[in-house]
């Protein structure tokens, strides 16, 4: 069969992804799709995937995306005639320690928030659904009935089929061999048996994807890993419907297969494969078995099964799987490119997720928009840092290890760093700064007073840096505190179409006079927030953009992405030419003065603008604007002069108390405030009136804007959600997020974000409330599974009418 | 009474090797390895025979890479008491092979040497007559049955048109072939105490052999593949058809 010379849609890879993604364009869309596999359909990693689906993530919408994989491979076969193998025996995942047995119960209080059914069960009940299994060291179970398995080559070619039920066209057997482009656009997609014009292209290409996404020059940052896992004989007494287990603390998995067992498991000493390009070809094809290697899975494993003693091994399966720096796979547009998607790098976990991600790429690539909150797995949380395979290996080993370990609170990668340092690194080191990391830059989480460590001690309860934090939360508060806030995404969007551009992008108002800034929301065509950001107008034809670190590739890819056709509109990155110096607290004014000759009354600089300050003989940027709702100042320095203004600052705080402060005093200081977060608190599936931020949307001009048709229609229609803040009389409450929210009993929402606030001394959640009447009945957050009593309101609990911000 | 295994680190039987484009020989720089699958069967063998109180020790050689340790560690699993890795990096061939195992027999003088009767990534089918050869011993060749007693091994041979039975005075050199038994699947315990088994490692230098190739390969070429078969729509067209081929009178 030989490619056609057009297609609408071309998708790469013939593996699960590549198939649901191609059944789902076909199906739902109507595409005219062609499906490129360089060897056989599942040749590449799919065929040797285990088939365990689990549906649980720490994501709402990922956990979404799962389900709908299981609700597809449940009725696929009906559709197609081809079975998928599914069963639903229900996932054990085992508790042994009890560290473990608090992250469980957060993890049913997680499930019941995202609405599933986990319980969590004694050795006694695991015993009775599980006979083989040894339960002396357990402490219990958590059990969610509805996980399964399935048979992953079968459901490919069981999508497969569907696709060309529906008229996609799967070729087997052509290769990629690169991309014509007309600018960042591809206009024909290069293959061994010649060329196919496309609009889109859609990259499923697995451990090959980032081969494939480099030919377009774009990047996808993967890892594959060596993955073995090994099927047994038949042990006896073992049922068919026994459900999946997982054991972290045994760092092992077990599946029922014909009989026998598949067992795997993720040691914390992960071996990477190349670096390099894949060879060619590699199909249906494998690593010798390394027993050395995974002997420690063995021990573990037989300790867990005894029967496993007398059973033989049918066969070990060392095949590549690709997986990502931070455990979650990769979707969406690629920013660097105007019509390529991707989705690899499943982390394992492809089966599992290959038929809700179909559907999301087909949706995102028909829409050009992605239909849900997909942010933890969006291609554009990455930087250019990830471009840097070493590191990319490196890190992501560290997530591989980390799979089946306890998840601390709070807790940082330790690998590739040090990587980005703002020019204050030693600094705040020799002031007791304990670092964390951001999409590569060390950033200062908390300071360590004289004589204490100055290290995380993670631990599932408060850790040792509650009181430390405390100290610089009441700084800021009372004195004045000073954060480094250098790994501020910044960008200038210049041109005599920038004012026009940026009010079609922006939902609030920007075309205000020169010196103003504007805090604003970019909105989806749902409605949904897309970014969350600070505009200053530096003169008419130029504006400053200045977002959070880790949506640096994401807000500047949205920008560009909806500059008007043609407008005359220059966007640039600018991160790395300042640094940021963010004072903040009542004696802010009195230290800027000290440190400047310029008038920083609140009549000549008030909130909400921006003015050149010159500082140590440096002329910055200064912004009145906060994130913590104290009177205060981000200072945009050029990078070079960013060590001489600390000094100067830090030496003309010294009678008021200045001290640096960190981010994680930054995130009890915002929590007390109400100010929300891109990512949780607000995200696409999110609409400013849900959020609560209607005031920052200029739905009373006439102003069009990308949203407004969305916003209009709902506006004055009753809220689906509405955001609300609860606290918790009981003061050692321990809130993460994702506790669910119970009105009268039942469960309504969960949180958004959770901390606690020092000032209001309780702790703190932020979280949407789905019920017509949120302000009556009486509340309750589950808390790892335990029931408090909470009390809800919807203005800051700090500072409500911000008469400190505009002191 | 002490069996010799010899074991070849080979080409797993379900990779499909591909000719390489100068036809010098077969890629397998990315190829997954396994033991070759008559030495299995070997090895089955003998520790069958051990189980069944016939042999008290079971010694297995292998002469190839460092990771031919894998191949040595898998039989050793199996239930082999020791290994015996001869390193050796490059080709091998039967001669060299058999050389090998006949500086090894010298020292350790097993009772009964069981080879596979070929492996599978050269199909030479030369080893075990040779080694036979070298040490002026019996040959029992492609052996489906394999029985000892007293002094004596009784070999059923496949052969052409039928099988046939040989008595042969030990010690002597048999190689299995494919029904001569059904290979064990290891078990989890095992594979952890073969670990910890003794394996000595030696090269040809150390038993005075050279294993420098006498062979040449002019050129390597893959078989001429199948055409495309037909469907037909009923018997009376399949008839018709193999008649028009001159297969039907």
């Amino acid at each position: 069969m030989s490619v056609p010379a057009h297609a609408q849609v071309v998708v790469i890879g013939g593996g699960i992804v590549g198939c649901s993604t191609a059944y789902h364009l076909a199906k739902l869309h109507k595409a005219n799709v062609v499906l490129l596999e360089q060897g056989k359909l599942t040749s590449g990693s799919t065929w040797h995937a285990a088939g365990l689906v689990g549906q649980l993530r720490s994501s709402a919408s990922i956990t979404q995306v799962l389900k709908r994989s299981v609700e597809l491979y449940k009725t696929l076969e009906a559709e197609t005639g081809l079975a998928t193998g599914w069963k639903m025996t229900g996932c054990l995942r085992l508790a042994s320690t009890p560290d473990r047995w608090t992250e469980f119960k957060r993890l049913a209080t997680t499930a019941r928030s995202f609405g599933m059914d986990m319980e969590l069960i004694s050795p006694a009940e695991v015993k009775t659904m599980w006979p083989l299994l040894a339960t002396g060291d357990l402490i219990g179970a958590s059990w969610l009935p509805t996980d399964g398995q399935a048979s992953p080559s079968d459901i490919a070619q069981s999508l497969a089929r569907g696709a060309r039920m529906h008229g996609a066209s799967l070729i087997e057997g052509v290769r990629v061999t690169g991309f014509e482009m007309e600018g960042r656009r591809i206009v024909r997609v290069l293959t061994t048996d010649g060329p196919i014009a496309c609009d889109t292209v859609i990259n499923c290409g697995g451990q090959w994807a980032r081969e494939i996404g480099a030919m377009a020059g774009i990047n996808v940052p993967l890892q594959p890993v060596k993955h073995q896992y090994i099927v047994t004989e038949k042990v006896p007494g073992l049922s068919a419907d026994a459900p999946t287990i997982r054991d972290p603390d045994r760092r092992t998995y077990f599946k029922e297969e014909v009989g026998g067992l598949v067992m795997g498991g993720y040691e914390p000493d992960p071996i990477a494969w190349t670096t390099g390009d894949i060879p060619r070809p590699f199909e249906f094809q494998l690593f010798d078995d390394d027993w050395e290697h995974f002997e420690q899975h063995l021990t573990e494993a037989i300790a867990r099964v005894p029967a496993l003693e007398t059973v033989g091994v049918r066969q070990m399966i060392n095949g590549p799987e690709s997986f990502t720096p931070d455990g979650n796979f990769i979707l969406g547009a690629a920013p660097e490119c105007a019509n390529m998607y991707v989705g690899a790098g499943f982390n394992a976990f492809g089966i599992a997720a290959a038929g809700g991600a179909g559907w999301a790429l087909a949706e995102w690539a028909m829409r050009g928009e992605a239909p849900l909150d997909l942010w933890v797995v969006d291609i554009r949380r990455f930087s250019s840092l990830h471009r840097d395979r070493d590191w990319v290996k490196e890190r992501t080993l560290e997530a591989y290890g980390k799979h089946y370990t306890v998840a601390f609170p709070h807790e940082e990668y330790e690998s590739g760093r040090n990587r980005i340092v703002s020019p204050l690194y030693d600094r705040l080191k020799v002031r007791g700064a304990v670092f964390g990391s951001k999409l590569g830059w060390e950033r200062p989480n908390w300071f360590a007073p004289p004589g204490t460590e100055a290290r995380d001690a993670y631990t599932m309860g408060r850790q040792n840096w509650f009181g430390p934090v405390g100290d610089e939360h009441r700084l800021v508060r009372e004195k004045v505190g000073l954060f480094d806030q250098s790994s501020f995404a910044k960008y200038e969007v210049s041109g005599p179409d920038a004012v026009a551009a940026l009010s079609w992008i922006a939902a609030n108002t920007v075309d205000k006079p020169v010196g103003r800034l504007t805090y604003t929301q970019m909105l989806n065509s749902r409605g949904g927030i897309e970014c969350d950001l600070t505009v200053a107008r530096l003169a008419e034809d130029r504006f400053y953009v200045v977002t959070g670190t880790g949506f640096r590739t994401h807000d500047q890819a949205w920008i560009a992405d909806h500059i008007p056709a043609g407008a005359d509109v220059t966007l640039r990155d600018v991160t790395e030419d300042f640094g940021t110096l963010v004072l903040m607290g009542p004696r802010a004014r009195d230290v800027l003065a000290a440190v400047t000759t310029t008038d920083v009354s609140n009549a000549a600089f008030p909130f909400g603008h921006v003015r050149i300050v010159s500082i140590a003989g440096c002329d910055l940027r200064a912004l009145r604007v906060t994130y913590v709702g104290e009177l205060g100042w981000e200072l945009h320095i050029p990078l070079a002069a960013t060590g001489d203004v600390f000094d100067a600052l830090m030496l003309a705080g010294e009678p008021f108390g200045l001290r640096p402060v960190g981010y994680r005093a930054l995130e009890s200081l915002r929590l007390e405030k109400g100010y929300r977060a891109w990512g949780s608190d607000i995200t696409p599936n999110d609409t400013p009136f849900e959020a609560g931020l209607g005031w920052a949307v200029k739905l009373k001009s006439n102003t069009p804007f990308v949203g407004r048709d969305a916003l209009v229609a709902l506006q004055g229609a009753p809220l689906r959600k509405r955001l609300a803040t609860f606290t918790t009389e009981r003061e050692d409450v321990v809130l993460l997020g994702r506790e669910t929210i119970l009105r009268n009993g039942e469960a309504v929402g969960y949180l958004t974000s959770g901390g606690y606030g020092y000032t209001i001394g309780k702790p703190i959640g932020l979280g949407y409330v789905r019920h017509p009447e949120p302000e009556t009945g009486r509340y309750e957050l589950v808390v790892a599974s335990e029931t408090v009593a909470a009390t809800i309101g919807f203005e800051p609990l700090y500072d409500p009418h911000n008469f400190k911000v505009k002191a | 009474m002490k069996i010799l295994v010899a074991v070849k680190r080979v080409v797993d039987a379900n990779f499909r090797v591909r000719v390489k484009p100068d036809g010098s020989g077969v890629d397998v720089d990315n190829a997954k390895m396994a033991m070759n699958p008559f030495d299995e069967i070997a090895v089955e063998e003998a520790i069958r025979l051990k189980e069944a109180g016939a042999a008290t020790e079971i010694v297995v050689v292998s002469i190839g890479p460092a990771k031919a340790e894998d191949t040595l560690r898998q039989a050793l699993a199996m239930g082999c008491d020791r290994g015996i890795l001869v390193l050796h990096e490059g080709k091998t061939e039967p001669l060299g092979v058999a050389k090998i195992l006949a500086a090894i027999a010298k020292t350790e003088a097993p009772d009964l040497m069981i080879l596979g009767k070929q492996a599978i990534d050269d199909d030479a089918n030369q080893t075990g007559q040779m080694l036979a050869a070298l040490l002026g011993r019996g040959q029992a060749t492609f052996a489906s049955r394999l029985t000892l007693a007293d002094g004596m091994a009784t070999v059923t041979r496949e052969v052409d048109g039928g099988a046939q039975t040989l008595d042969l005075p030990l010690p002597a050199v048999v190689t299995a072939d494919l029904r001569l038994n059904t290979p064990r699947f290891v078990s989890l315990p095992n594979i952890i105490k073969a670990r910890a088994k003794p394996l000595a490692k030696t090269s040809a230098a150390e038993l005075g052999v050279d294993l420098a190739p006498r062979l040449r390969t002019l050129r390597i070429e893959e078989p001429p593949s199948r055409p495309a078969g037909i469907i037909v729509a009923s018997v009376a067209e399949l008839v018709a058809r193999l008649r028009e081929a001159a297969v039907l009178p």
